[in-house]
This record gives structure tokens, sequence and C-alpha cells, in this order.
């Protein structure tokens, strides 16, 4: 890909939607979304000594939204405390309550969801799912699994134990295979 | 030998393609014997590829959502942005 010149004149125009829509699906909240991303185009602005125009600008900010979304899920962990984990409804057994050991088989998929990531109506879905897990398993996932965010450092923003994430990863897993199934595996066999 | 909960929390802990060959082996000896842990490989690889493949989507400007940033809010951030020069 072509690297363009910063020129913050044109960041707006050029970057803002698309850091806009990242921001949304990282946080939820419009006008959170809105702030993160004007928060990015002044620090960008700011730091625009440090670009070397070796990466292309959309991700060059797109990393700096990264990391202030990653601040605000350690500002919102430090506001609520872990939510109880009887919270999260799910029908496990007592070891993989507490400690995330598997203690009865899964079903087998109904489907094989890698044959659907051509679909535009799967990725609806899936993002879907993703926004519908409670608030502490969504940004245990996303900071883990779509961030690649390593264990230590989430459970440095997230103030949890290494136990606690380990569960938290099981368990959204799990809401997401529950809710792919019934949204997407029973219409598309 | 590893045991179930070893499994668990290798694969909770890293993405199952950055396990080092060793550990790789270790799961795969537990797992032609367990099929409780078998599956949540399964499962866990599964979820792995999709998160991952998100990821990729997203990074490459394909998300569903149709969000736009608000007219209004761009250009105040337009605005900003020149005072600041
Ligand atoms: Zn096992």
């Amino acid at each position: 890909m072509e690297t363009k010149s910063p020129n913050p004149e044109l960041w707006v125009d050029e970057y803002g939607d698309y850091l806009y829509r990242y921001a949304v699906h990282r946080l939820r909240d419009p006008i959170v979304a809105e702030d993160a991303v004007q928060e990015t185009f002044l620090a960008g602005i700011k730091g625009l000594d440090g670009y070397n125009g070796q990466v292309d600008v959309r991700f060059w900010l797109r990393g700096i939204l990264r990391n202030k979304i990653i601040d605000h899920f350690r500002k919102s962990a430090r506001e609520t405390p872990l939510e109880d984990v009887e919270e999260y409804e799910m029908p496990d057994t007592f070891l993989m309550k507490y400690s995330g050991i598997p203690t009865r088989t899964p079903l087998p998929w109904k489907f094989d969801p890698r044959k659907s990531f051509e679909d535009v109506e799967f990725w609806k879905i899936f993002e879907s799912c993703t926004a519908k897990l409670p608030e502490r398993l969504r940004q245990a996932f996303t900071l883990k699994e779509l961030e690649g965010v390593s264990s230590q450092e989430t459970c440095e923003v997230l103030g949890i134990s290494p136990n606690n994430l380990w569960v938290m990863i099981h368990r959204s897993r799990k809401h997401l295979k529950q809710c792919l199934e019934k949204n997407w595996g029973e219409l598309n066999r | 030998m590893w045991t179930c909960k070893r499994v668990a929390k290798s694969l909770a802990e890293t993405h199952y393609k950055g396990l080092p060959g060793r550990k790789r082996l270790g799961l795969k000896a537990h797992m032609a014997l367990c099929l409780v842990c078998s599956r949540y490989h399964k499962d866990a690889m599964l979820m792995q590829d999709c998160a991952k493949a998100l990821a990729e989507r997203e990074q490459a400007g394909n998300c569903q959502l149709p969000a736009r940033l608000p007219e209004d809010a761009k250009e105040r951030m337009k605005r900003q942005l020149r005072d600041v020069d």
C-alpha cells in the first residue's frame, strides 16, 4: 500500500469513519467512541514527529486509537469491580465456574463457521453475538482474542487474576458458540 | 502427562498457533485420550480463528456496522486540528 505523507487537515475526512467504526465496535458507545477518535487525532498531531512513514497513516492512527481503547477498558475496570461470576448465568458445573476446567463434553458444532467466513451475513451475526456478551466478558474477549493483548497485560488492564481471565475466556467462547448456533447454525446447515 | 487443567489453561492463554512444538505434542497426547478436552480444544481453535478473521476484516475496514462519524463531530474535529496547527 502506498504511504501518504501525513496531512492532518485531511485526516478527518479520510480516516474519520474508519476510526469511528473501530471505536464504536470496541467501546459500544457512540459518544465515548467520538471522544476517543477526537483524542486520537489530537495525539496524532502532537506525536507527528514520531511517525516514521513505515506504515500507512491509517494504521498508525489506528494504533493510537487502540491504546486509547485499552486505557478506556482500564479506567472502566477500576470504576466497576468484577461482577460476580454467578451473574454470567451459564449452566456450568462448579469446577467450570470457579476454575475453568471443563467437566462436561461440549456438544459438537452443528455447522462449521470456517465455511461461512466469506459470508457477510455471518459476520453481522458474529458481531452482534460479541456485542451481546456481558460487558466484562466482552472486554476480556476483545483484548485477548481480537486485539491479541498478552494474558499478563489483559489481567493488568482489567484488574483480574490469571484464573479469572482463564474462566472468562472460556465463558465468552461458550456464549459465542451458543449464540452462533442459535442465530446462524440453525438457518445455514 | 498433561492434566485437563493444564490443557484448559494453555488453551485460554495462548493462541494455538503460537504454542511451541513441545507443548503441542503434550496437548495432542492428552487430546487423543480425553474427549472433553479434545472438544474443548476444537472450540477454542474455532473461536480463535473467528476472532482472528474478524480482526483482519475490521483492520481492512470491512466492518458490518454502517457507523459513520456524525458530520457535526467531523466539523468540530477539523476546527480543533486547525487550532493545534
Ligand atoms: Zn482432558
